[in-house]
């Protein structure tokens, strides 16, 4: 399982303050959201693409979204002509359910979209790193208990996994075997994974706020940040590129 | 600089109505500005409870009852809380895991700075400054989780040491550490005690680190501090430790035992006093090695039975570094094989492939002859039996009987049976009166011991041991070897994994080191510990009374334990 999307690489997605990047991800929802046909759908999506291997992305990770998405996709493409309803010329009919040629690229329209949305968000957990990305939404006004509470949580996925596992190994060293038993019994076994993870997370909690304390949480007086978020000119010409080629989209 | 008088601490009942438990009891302690003092005591004494309590975080996090009077660098404790006093006093806790919580290393020293409102600029000086004073530059970009235990100790040492605290308390700095993530840590207290002036006080169970690095030591039993004074003098009342279940360092075992003046800590104090008792005895000094009967009978008992086979095992963990490279090894069935080497080395990998957690990538691992591959971990949970590192990892039911019986169920017995297991080994380990307790709530002790006797009702005939005296003190690692050599004396074959090399001299019949997936060195403890050479690089020292009577003339080399020692000494005075 992938929990840090982040590529740590010199791109040029990677270089650019969070904040320009969340007002990117904006304006890139925007031209999903409206453009129309599935030619010119593809081609944002093409462009997405572009932008994301020039900014030193492999293409196994852009590919990862894709083949996350790919049962959904399908499901699209098969089922969504036959209700889609719009007319056009008949290609196929099936009692009072027929597929339109203009149903059909509907279809591919909506699998677009969905395939661009969801680029778009991973694109930037991609080129952002956890803490920067949380640094940027607390530049943004949101309340920095509340960024430390994100932080800490993405922090505690991968640990808790773990943890899982080595229960899961401990249950298996006195001979709980998983290869046995039906499913009734399976889930039983899963109880005391629960008992061992809630305990678990107690304790975890118990030490993380005192080690917090220890390093002056809740300690009154301002905060402050060792790489203050600057906005650089490489920010403001991405932003007024940005701007520029949405609003002409709207307009025109 | 500390300053306690009559504290008194109640942790809240664990059940409504019930009684907390009284942890400090009327405890006055006194530490001077720049002083550097060690608190020892018995596994659940309270020590990190008063760390706690000195740092403001107990009462505060966990309820309960606190009185008395706290002043800890000029601040009352009790009034301005944990968040104020964290600008003053810096505490590293005993699991450095859970006190790291950024997702880069340079973040997590930066965390505390940024709290105390530092300008940018000081912030990035302090962080460049202190990962290089802890050697952690290279590494700054790395999640801490990613780190290794010695480094992760390091980095929570370093994000203390950044907010340059007036008193440092450290929980436990030497627990769980490999030997050369041990090294690395001593090292870094020992300039710590050159600079700075901080007021420093480690809670540490290890008297050998003590004795080189306090200049004070203080005890703490039945919630007060019962002993304090120089190192030296403490350390060398060898039965009033005992009584308290705090292990003496080696060398005050041997000073006590022969008498010897002035208190030696180290062999290298010892050395010359042992030499001029041997010469005050007159004698012609024999430099020929004598035969030493091993305490062990470790001849003669060797069964033709091979019980692990593993045949150039290799195995890699996803995007990691091969963790097994062609590991060899045999074990005779009824040995007492101690598996010593750095952590990473693949230890643990290994013996988990002894009971299917994990399957070779190619090579084979056999049980009693038969290979592993294509068993299933119920069958092979019938010849392994697996002590883990860390009881809580191990521990999830809801009773202490339900845990005891989970194995035994596992395996098919009969309900009778299983019952019938389930007494004895309540009565064995001393646990009737926690059976229907949940064993997440007893103390470290008493869950260590849970989770051995959960594996004792499964009566495997191979035991794999992993780190199982770590955060155990004098009475209960005494207690453990006792269960150990039992065992052993049933003819269960036994793997004890463990960087404790004392423990390995006193019990084990072969030594093996494993490093870098392999066996690095094999061969009877008193063959392998006898030689400094071989060992250095993997961190490891021979104990303290070898290398003693490596520099004393007239001594046997290999000798292993005081007891040896005591014989051959007098020995060399009786004739």
């Amino acid at each position: 399982m992938l929990f840090d999307l982040y590529v740590a690489a010199p791109g040029w997605l990677q270089r650019l303050d969070p904040r320009t990047k969340l007002a990117l991800l904006v304006s890139g929802a925007v031209l999903l959201l409206t453009v129309e046909g599935a030619l010119p759908l593809a081609a944002l999506l093409a462009a997405l693409h572009l932008g994301l291997r020039a900014s030193r992305v492999p293409w196994a990770r852009i590919g990862w979204v894709v083949s996350q998405l790919r049962f959904v996709l399908l499901v699209i493409l098969l089922l969504f002509p036959w209700i889609a309803g719009v007319p056009g010329r008949i290609l196929v009919e099936v009692g009072p359910l027929a597929v339109t040629d203009a149903s059909l690229l509907a279809a591919m329209e909506t699998g677009l979209r969905l395939w661009g949305m969801s680029l778009l968000v991973t694109s930037l957990l991609f080129t952002t790193a956890q803490p920067e990305l949380v640094r940027g939404l607390v530049a943004l006004g949101l309340p920095y208990e509340w960024g430390l509470t994100l932080t800490t949580a993405l922090r505690y996925i991968p640990s808790l996994a773990r943890q899982i596992e080595q229960i899961q190994e401990a249950q298996r060293a006195r001979g709980w075997d998983a290869a046995r038993g039906d499913v009734l019994k399976r889930l039983s076994a899963l109880s005391p994974v629960f008992v061992a993870l809630t305990i678990h997370v107690f304790r975890t909690v118990d030490t993380l706020t005192m080690a917090m304390t220890a390093r002056g949480v809740g300690n009154p007086g301002p905060r402050t940040v060792r790489r203050p978020l600057r906005m650089q000119t490489r920010d403001w010409a991405a932003l007024v590129i940005a701007l520029l080629i949405t609003v002409l989209w709207l307009v025109v | 600089m500390i300053e306690a008088r009559s504290l008194s601490f109640k942790y809240p009942p664990l059940v409504p109505q019930g009684e907390g438990l009284l942890v400090l009891n009327g405890l006055s302690l006194s530490l001077r500005a720049g002083e550097r003092a060690a608190l020892m005591g018995a596994t659940g004494a309270g020590k990190t409870t008063l760390a706690l309590v000195l740092a403001g975080l107990v009462p505060a996090t966990t309820g309960g009852e606190l009185q008395g009077e706290i002043r800890v660098a000029g601040l009352d404790v009790r009034e301005v809380g944990a968040a104020r006093l964290s600008r003053e006093v810096g505490l590293v806790f005993q699991e450095a895991d859970h006190q790291l919580f950024n997702m880069t290393v340079e973040d997590e020293v930066a965390f505390g700075l940024e709290g105390l409102s530092l300008p940018p600029e000081e912030i990035e000086r302090r962080v460049d400054w202190v990962l290089d004073r802890v050697g952690l530059n290279e590494q700054r970009e790395r999640a801490p989780w990613q780190l290794s235990g010695g480094q992760q100790k390091r980095l929570a040492l370093a994000s203390m040491l950044a907010m340059e605290p007036t008193v440092l308390l450290l929980d436990e700095p030497m627990a769980g550490l490999d030997p050369l993530g041990r090294r690395a840590i001593a090292e870094l207290l020992d300039e710590l005690k050159e600079e700075h002036g901080t007021t420093m006080l480690a809670m540490e169970q290890d008297a050998e680190w003590v004795a080189r690095w306090a200049e004070r030591v203080l005890v703490l039993h039945d919630g007060r501090i019962v002993v304090d004074g120089p190192t030296r003098e403490v350390l060398s009342q060898v039965d009033l430790l005992r009584s308290m279940a705090v292990q003496p360092p080696q060398m005050a075992e041997v000073a006590a035992a022969l008498h010897l003046p002035g208190h030696p800590l180290t062999s290298t104090e010892a050395a010359p006093l042992v030499q001029q008792l041997i010469q005050n005895a007159r004698l012609p000094i024999q430099n020929e090695p004598q035969e030493i009967v091993t305490p062990l009978a470790v001849v003669g008992r060797r069964s033709s039975v091979v019980a692990v086979k593993a045949e150039g095992a290799h195995f890699q963990y996803p995007n990691g570094p091969a963790a097994l490279n062609g590991l060899s090894l045999e074990v005779r069935e009824g040995e007492f094989v101690a598996l010593a080497g750095p952590n990473g080395g693949g230890k643990t990998t290994f013996a988990k492939h002894l009971n299917g957690l994990l399957r070779p990538a190619s090579g084979a691992v056999h049980l009693f002859g038969e290979p592993t591959t294509g068993r299933r971990v119920g069958e092979l949970a019938r010849q392994v039996g697996y002590v883990f590192q860390n009881p809580d990892l191990q521990i999830f039911a809801v009773t202490v009987r339900d845990e005891l019986a989970y194995g035994p169920r596992n395996l098919g017995l009969s309900e009778n049976e299983v019952e019938a297991r389930v007494e004895r080994a309540l009565e064995r380990f001393g646990l009737e009166r926690w059976a229907d307790a949940p064993p997440a709530v007893l103390g470290y002790g008493l869950r260590r011991l849970v989770s051995i006797a959960a594996v004792w009702t499964m009566q495997p005939p191979i035991w794999v041991l992993d780190e199982p005296t770590t955060g155990l003190d004098a009475a209960l690692t005494e207690r453990l070897v006792a269960e150990m050599e039992a065992l052993h004396a049933a003819g269960h074959t036994l793997l004890l994994i463990t960087h404790d090399l004392r423990l390995v001299a006193a019990l084990a019949e072969r030594l093996v080191i494993i490093a870098e997936g392999r066996v690095a060195l094999d061969g009877p403890p008193r063959a392998v510990l006898s030689q400094a050479g071989p060992l250095r690089p993997f961190g490891l020292r021979p104990p303290p009374v070898t290398r003693l009577a490596g520099k004393v003339r007239g001594l046997p080399d290999d000798l292993l334990t005081v007891d040896e020692l005591l014989e051959a000494v007098g020995r060399n005075r009786a004739l």
